[in-house]
């Protein structure tokens, strides 16, 4: 809800709404790390409530824990880093759900500290392991998959992990 | 939790995960699935470190395929670690090589040479891209 205010140091908060339909109240300064909201509201499009189709709750919870560490102005920079540890430790869904929420978003931080944490943990997985975490049905025949294996057989050498997370 | 599938995570993104994947770990993704295949074969950042002149030859044919296929590269990297009989090869083909980025939008060179390979060699075309960039 940002309010019409005669008083320059007043805040303003905007009310996010998840697909789930839960409801969160952010100050704006926060809020507007994501360019997408950002955009909205030099539009003039937040006066009510900020619909977020494409964000689930649990998701949506993540990713403004992430903005308000990114953003207050009494965390330092240790702080941060210790909170990004933590953070890129959640589940490999979790991750792959807030990158997506982070690119629809437009926060930049946030969508390469996912996508380095994802690359991290697929690394040393097997292309089957990686296929569910991903949820992916190959659409190669099993004649494409050798001869793809054969142009760069270099690229499946060694130990891999065949674990989900 | 919903789980991810491979149709709702963009191209986009999975250039990104890409990006943050060493070149053997990204070839590996590409059996993954055509989408991803193709996402590793279009990456727009691409960097080469050459050693051997095979190195040299597979640059140059990675290369072929961006030009051929109008391959959008941002940033082209190339790290010079060839032997000095290499050199001719290399001074015929970096002119090709930058051509090629530079057709296809690059907005980022990197060169490096650890070795001083191209000391002695007259640099007159780097000046005059650099006025280009």
């Amino acid at each position: 809800m940002a309010e019409a205010s005669s008083s320059i140091t007043e805040k303003f908060f905007l009310t996010l709404k998840s697909s789930d339909g839960d409801e969160f109240v952010l100050e704006e300064s926060i809020a507007i790390q994501s360019i997408t909201i950002k955009n909205m509201v030099e539009d003039g499009c937040s006066s009510s409530v900020i619909p977020l189709s494409k964000v689930d709750t649990e998701t949506l919870i993540k990713v403004i824990e992430y903005m308000k560490m990114h953003s207050s102005t009494s965390s330092n920079e240790e702080e941060i880093e210790n909170f990004d540890k933590k953070f890129v430790s959640n589940s490999i869904n979790t991750i792959l759900n807030i990158l997506e929420a982070a690119n629809f978003l437009d926060i930049n931080n946030l969508l390469e500290l996912c996508a380095e944490a994802v690359a991290n943990r697929i690394k040393n997985k097997t292309p089957e392991a990686v296929r569910k975490i991903f949820n992916i049905t190959s659409d190669f025949t099993p004649e494409e998959e050798a001869e793809i294996r054969n142009e760069t057989p270099w690229a499946f050498e060694g130990n891999l992990d065949h674990s989900l997370d | 939790m919903e789980s991810v599938t491979a149709d709702i995570l963009p191209d986009c993104l999975i250039q990104k995960i890409l990006s943050y994947c060493s070149f053997k770990r990204a070839a590996k993704m590409s059996i993954l699935s055509k989408t991803w295949l193709q996402a590793w074969l279009t990456l727009p950042n691409i960097k080469f470190r050459a050693r051997y002149y095979k190195n040299a030859e597979m640059t140059d044919t990675i290369l072929e395929r961006y030009r051929d296929n109008n391959i959008a590269i941002d940033k082209f990297e190339f790290l010079n670690c060839l032997e000095s009989h290499s050199r001719e090869v290399f001074f015929s083909s970096i002119v090709k090589w930058l051509d090629i980025a530079l057709q296809n939008g690059v907005k980022d060179i990197v060169y490096k040479d650890p070795r001083r390979l191209v000391r002695s060699y007259p640099l007159p075309i780097f000046k005059s891209w650099q006025q280009n960039l």
